[in-house]
């Protein structure tokens, strides 16, 4: 299964980033005019809305040429399994320049998300919300290491839907969701999360 | 309450304080209303259903209906009727922080022109557990 590296969604990332390019240009605008009438309070708040704004397309870019960097790597795992299942995830990893993983964690996560509406009595309008929760049902974790061009990581781990627990499930507004979520621990940045969706059958396994 | 209701299940496990079936399964039980007074009803309704319970908007399916009384329930006069039900495969019971599932038998005394009577008796549905999270 080919992957891609995320961790913000892209949404989030292009509102974060515009905002520093709007925080940049007001910010900007604010010290400029507050530095040309010598008004200390329209500096401060240039100021401000530099620091609180610009930082993030800067980080975003640079987390963005660290995922370059470390490239996409090859999970296979099967997709489709029954209650009280084992689940095995082969995580293969070849790198094209040289790279530094501090562990690989891998997580079997139950999601539950629903989505409710709200009515506000004062603005009279109904807000729908979502709410997400996951269980970390299992959790292993393998050390890595560093590795040069041309070197790749195979790493195989074992995981198993308990046996009293629960199938995946979907109905309008609330919905349990079954994922392999996938961390690679890089030291002095972020994680890369790589998050696979699994179905799990309303049927118990054998070997459960 | 006009009347007392209640639905008792005969081929169930206990496990815990709670009463399991599993899917597929026949469910097998009994109702029995005692009126207190006469209660003129349209019908007296009996459902296997299940709902979604939590912070999400409530889910609700109705997998089997039956009629089981037209009529005027006499005071003191106990209407007993056995039911089964064949039991879905899905979905089992599941408790967890944001959705719960929750299986259960219902009796409706659909009363004209007033409150109708309802009572309902829950049980878990699932093959191995108690469907938690964790």
């Amino acid at each position: 299964m080919a992957t891609h590296l995320s961790e913000t969604p892209k949404w989030l990332q292009g509102c974060l980033s515009l905002s520093g390019l709007f925080g940049l240009f007001f910010g900007g605008a604010m010290l400029w005019s507050g530095i040309r009438r010598e008004s200390g309070v329209a500096m401060i708040i240039g100021v401000l809305f530099i620091l609180l704004t610009v930082p993030w397309p800067i980080y975003f870019a640079l987390v963005k040429r660290a995922r370059a960097r470390l490239g996409d790597p090859e999970i296979t795992l099967k997709e489709t399994l029954r209650v009280g299942e084992s689940l095995s995830v082969d995580y293969a990893h070849n790198f094209s320049r040289a790279v530094t993983i501090n562990r690989l964690i891998v997580q079997l996560l139950l999601r539950e998300r629903v989505t409710y509406r709200s009515y506000d009595h004062q603005t009279k309008r109904t807000t729908t919300r979502t709410r997400i929760h996951d269980h970390v049902i299992q959790e292993v974790e393998e050390p890595a290491g560093s590795f040069l061009p041309g070197q790749s990581l195979h790493r195989h781990f074992n995981l198993r839907v308990p046996p009293e627990s629960m199938h995946s499930f979907s109905v309008r507004h609330n919905r349990l969701q079954w994922l392999v979520r996938i961390k690679i621990d890089l030291p002095r940045q972020p994680d890369a999360l790589i998050t696979l969706p699994i179905q799990v059958l309303p049927e118990m396994a054998s070997e459960a | 309450m006009k009347a007392d209701i209640e639905i008792t299940f005969s081929n169930d496990v206990q496990e815990n304080g709670s009463v399991r079936f599993r899917p597929g399964e026949a469910l097998q039980g009994r109702v029995t209303i005692t009126p207190r007074k006469d209660i003129p009803c349209e019908h007296v309704y009996l459902r296997l259903l299940w709902h979604t319970k939590g912070r999400g908007d409530r889910f609700e399916q109705k997998i089997a209906e039956e009629d089981i009384f037209q009529g005027v329930l006499q005071k003191d006069v106990p209407l007993r009727r056995e039911f089964t039900f064949t039991l879905p495969k899905e979905p089992w019971s599941y408790t967890g922080k944001l959705l719960s599932i929750v299986w259960g038998v219902e009796v409706q005394v659909d009363v004209p022109r007033a409150r109708d009577l309802t009572e309902k008796a829950t049980f878990i549905l699932h093959p191995y557990g108690a469907g938690a999270a964790k």
